[in-house]
């Protein structure tokens, strides 16, 4: 029965793909991904050099437009590690605060007082900080400008998550109960599905803002030393000081061609997939398209990863945890750690204000300079 | 005697003000459900059937009082359940089937066999072919059936109900039931029991074998009777609609009230005594009522009123209880009756119908009393509607404060009690020495 109407679904011809014999388009669709593929991963193996290089604080800037690829490499490392790392700490957060009141009562108020501290004041205390921690390594001072991205791009987002969870409709959330999802489930097929739509739009502004605090972050100068990471942010500031304007269209024209990338190449996609979690009533006519997505959905090669690797792993962890869920008398128990786990949130918190309040520059130049005259 | 499935002892809701005092949404009630029963609960918006059934499927905690489960207590555990609710709560990211299959999947089956009793289940509600749509493709009818086939998918020993016909229209919920009952009948849904709460009175006698009238104010067990037609039952047959007109009649028997008498002073002690509670009607509807009855005679039966007017009960018994509580009507054995000051309401004109209605109110409605008399002590005729909204506070859940009040706002403002401006939240005197005069009451506005 099932089969028939898959199938049904799967014959239906759709765009230029059905003017060439079938084997044509999907081998190039998946030579396509492949190609995309092997891109990314020389780029992750040659940022990863980088990072884990010998410190650099001042890496020599090129003016030359031939170095602007990879320097937009760099930069677009940066910004996917950051938001990364938002991603992450936006599910935490919005879910602890969602679900724990006490914690929510303070939360939400620290969330609303650290979107409005300006991110380039945390600039000084950072940097030096993530350089103490790794002295030997550039990825000290590569993780100081990822940390100041992160603070620019986290907090819509983790608002946006925690209220998409705090206004899941009363009956959905009954549905899950009664028929005794695991948390896990719950997560899965309920709170994400749900927050999906508005993750999605609060990502986009976040990697945008992202950009405008890769440029202050690159390069900068803390009385006498000065720090430079190779990207697209340094190279237009390094282009700007100098007034090469050939080299500053040059590096606008790469930045340009980034977004319209990543706008096709990530967030078409993404937006074009998560119309499904819309929750409306009726089909809306005009629906978001994505060739990308299209691309995706056609290639062969994914779609036997998916069925060989993918959806067993999913299945046999969700059924592990909903057995495990079920052989448990009391489900509605909170575990002990989340307590736990608040409390540090919280210490963590509330060191980091305070060391954004007494890391000032000058102080910690003065505990560091001395050490490495010695 | 069969051993009950459910068995509810005492159990109460209520919630706790932050001045200590408690406000009772369900009063302590006793409740068993037995095997092979379809139990209809009935009752009017605000007598907390939705609270009862919550409580009784373990999605909610009695405040007091405990729900056992073959004897066990529940203490906070669901048992094998299904439900359904009135806005589906589908899932609108899952296919029909991948939504039929999220039971099973907490309950851990493999792929496969939840595969396999999923379309078993889509089968049985008439969902074949409809596998791989997404909700939102669906009309109601039939994102119901899918409803119903995740209810019953898990094989559960009660099914519970709450409203399930009531987003859908006439013809396709009448269809919907029809199906239900016919494949409850033939024994081919996997269900023990169906516990339905409703609010339509036919639709409670169509299917149950059992019903229970809740009353309100708070929520408690009416009448709790067996129904004996035999299925399926004919709308038109006599017995049928002597049923329905019974269910009226105990619905709308006069409650005994404790109304709280206002010292003129307008202080509220802070004793527990229960607050008259204002039926949610507008002045144009009792209006209306009292014409409709005025023009057959001045005596009607409740249901006929119902059928001529296409209202569900839940949307006529406010009016009739608002005509009542203004002394411009009464309830006889389940008929209304228009009294003398009601016939004289109905037949005059607009402006002398507004000093009636003022009259009445004034001598029947305790805030309406109470806010005329704060008014007329304060020198500048004038007061924040917060000091009211206090005042209610005491006696109703915050809902219900509002609807509360939006009443007495238009009961007042029709009667020309007070004006109300809701830019500043005051409530001030409407000027009144030239009553019911057409043309200064233009001017004074």
């Amino acid at each position: 029965m099932i089969r028939r109407s898959l199938r049904i679904r799967a014959l239906v011809p759709g765009g230029p793909w059905s003017i060439l014999p079938g084997g044509t388009w999907s081998r190039l669709n998946d030579a396509f991904i492949f190609a995309v593929g092997l891109a990314l991963f020389y780029g992750i193996i040659r940022v990863a050099q980088s990072w884990f290089g010998p410190f650099t604080p001042q890496v020599e800037i090129s003016r030359n437009p031939m170095a602007l690829p990879g320097y937009a490499a760099y930069s677009l490392a940066r910004i996917a590690v950051a938001y990364g790392l938002s991603l992450a700490f936006t599910l935490v957060y919005g879910y602890i605060a969602a679900y724990n009141p006490k914690a929510e009562r303070f939360m939400i108020p620290l969330l609303d007082v650290l979107q409005s501290i300006p991110v380039l004041s945390f600039l000084p205390g950072v940097m030096l900080a993530m350089v103490a921690l790794s002295p030997k390594h550039q990825l000290g001072l590569e993780f100081g400008a990822i940390l100041l991205i992160f603070t620019g791009q986290v907090w819509n987002m983790a608002f946006s998550f925690y209220s998409s969870l705090k206004s899941i409709p009363k009956e959905m959330r009954e549905t899950a109960r009664i028929f005794r999802f695991s948390p896990w489930q719950r997560f899965t097929q309920v709170e994400l599905p749900f927050a999906a739509i508005g993750l999605v739009w609060n990502s986009m502004m976040s990697v945008a803002g992202g950009w405008f605090f890769l440029m202050a972050c690159e390069m900068f100068v803390l009385g006498s030393k000065d720090f430079r990471l190779p990207g697209l942010g340094s190279y237009l500031q390094t282009a700007a000081s100098a007034g090469d304007k050939f080299a500053i269209v040059w590096g606008i024209l790469v930045m340009i061609a980034i977004i319209v990338l990543l706008d096709q190449l990530v967030w078409r996609p993404v937006i074009a997939w998560a119309e499904k979690f819309k929750m409306e009533q009726v089909e809306s006519r005009h629906l978001p398209h994505s060739w990308v997505l299209e691309i995706l959905r056609r290639s062969k090669s994914l779609g036997y990863l998916q069925q060989v690797a993918f959806v067993p792993l999913a299945e046999s962890l969700e059924l592990y945890l909903a057995r495990k869920s079920r052989a448990r008398h009391r489900p509605a128990q909170v575990p002990k750690w989340g307590k736990w786990t608040v409390v540090a949130l919280g210490a963590m918190f509330l060191l980091a204000v305070l060391y954004a309040v007494g890391g000032q520059p000058q102080c910690w130049l003065s505990w560091t300079v001395p050490k490495s005259r010695s | 005697m069969l051993q009950a499935i459910i068995e509810a002892r005492d159990i109460t809701k209520f919630f706790t003000q932050p001045d200590g005092g408690r406000i009772e949404v369900i009063a302590p009630t006793d409740l068993a459900i037995y095997p092979s029963t379809i139990v209809a609960l009935l009752g009017p918006s605000g007598s907390g059937k939705s609270t009862l059934l919550r409580m009784l499927s373990g999605l909610a905690r009695p405040s007091a009082g405990e729900v056992f489960w073959h004897g066990q207590p529940l203490d906070g555990q669901i048992p094998n359940v299904g439900i359904v609710f009135q806005s589906f709560a589908l899932f609108p990211w899952l296919t029909v089937l991948e939504n039929v299959e999220t039971p099973l999947k907490a309950a851990g089956l493999s792929a496969m066999e939840r595969r396999k009793r999923a379309l078993r289940m889509l089968d049985t509600v008439g969902l074949d072919g409809f596998e791989t749509a997404y909700p939102k493709e669906l009309s109601g009818g039939m994102k119901q059936r899918v409803g119903f086939a995740r209810a019953l998918v898990v094989e559960p020993e009660v099914l519970f109900m709450d409203e399930p016909f009531s987003s859908l229209d006439v013809l396709t919920a009448e269809n919907l039931r029809s199906e239900l009952l016919e494949l409850w009948l033939s024994k081919k849904i996997p269900t023990r029991t169906i516990f339905l709460v409703t609010h339509n009175i036919e639709e409670a006698v169509l299917l149950a074998d059992r019903i229970i009238v809740l009353g309100r104010n708070p929520g408690r067990v009416r009448a709790d009777f067996q129904i004996v037609l035999p299925q399926p039952r004919d709308r038109k047959s006599h017995n049928f609609i002597e049923l329905v007109d019974h269910i009226y009649k105990v619905l709308t028997q006069p409650e005994i009230e404790h109304v709280l008498h206002l010292q003129d002073s307008g202080a509220v002690t802070a004793s527990r005594v229960k607050y008259q509670m204002l039926p949610h009607a507008r002045p144009g509807s009792i209006a209306g009522l009292l014409e409709l009855l005025a023009d057959r005679g001045g005596r009607d039966d409740l249901y006929h009123l119902a059928n001529d007017l296409s209202m569900e009960v839940d949307d006529l018994l406010p009016i009739v209880e608002g005509a009542t509580l203004l002394g411009f009507a009464r309830l006889l054995e389940g008929d209304t009756e228009i009294t003398a000051e009601g016939s004289a309401f109905a037949e005059t004109d607009i402006l002398t119908r507004k000093v009636l209605f003022r009259e009445a109110a004034l001598k029947n409605v305790s805030i309406l009393r109470q806010i005329d008399s704060v008014l007329r002590t304060k020198s500048d005729h004038t007061i924040q509607d917060e000091f009211f909204r206090d005042i209610l506070d005491k006696y109703f859940s915050e809902d219900e404060v509002e609807r509360q009040f939006e009443t007495a706002l238009h009961w007042g403002r029709y009667a020309e009690i007070f004006d109300y401006d809701s830019g500043s939240g005051r409530l001030f005197l409407t000027d009144n020495t030239t009553e019911a005069s057409p043309t200064s009451q233009q001017s004074s506005e």
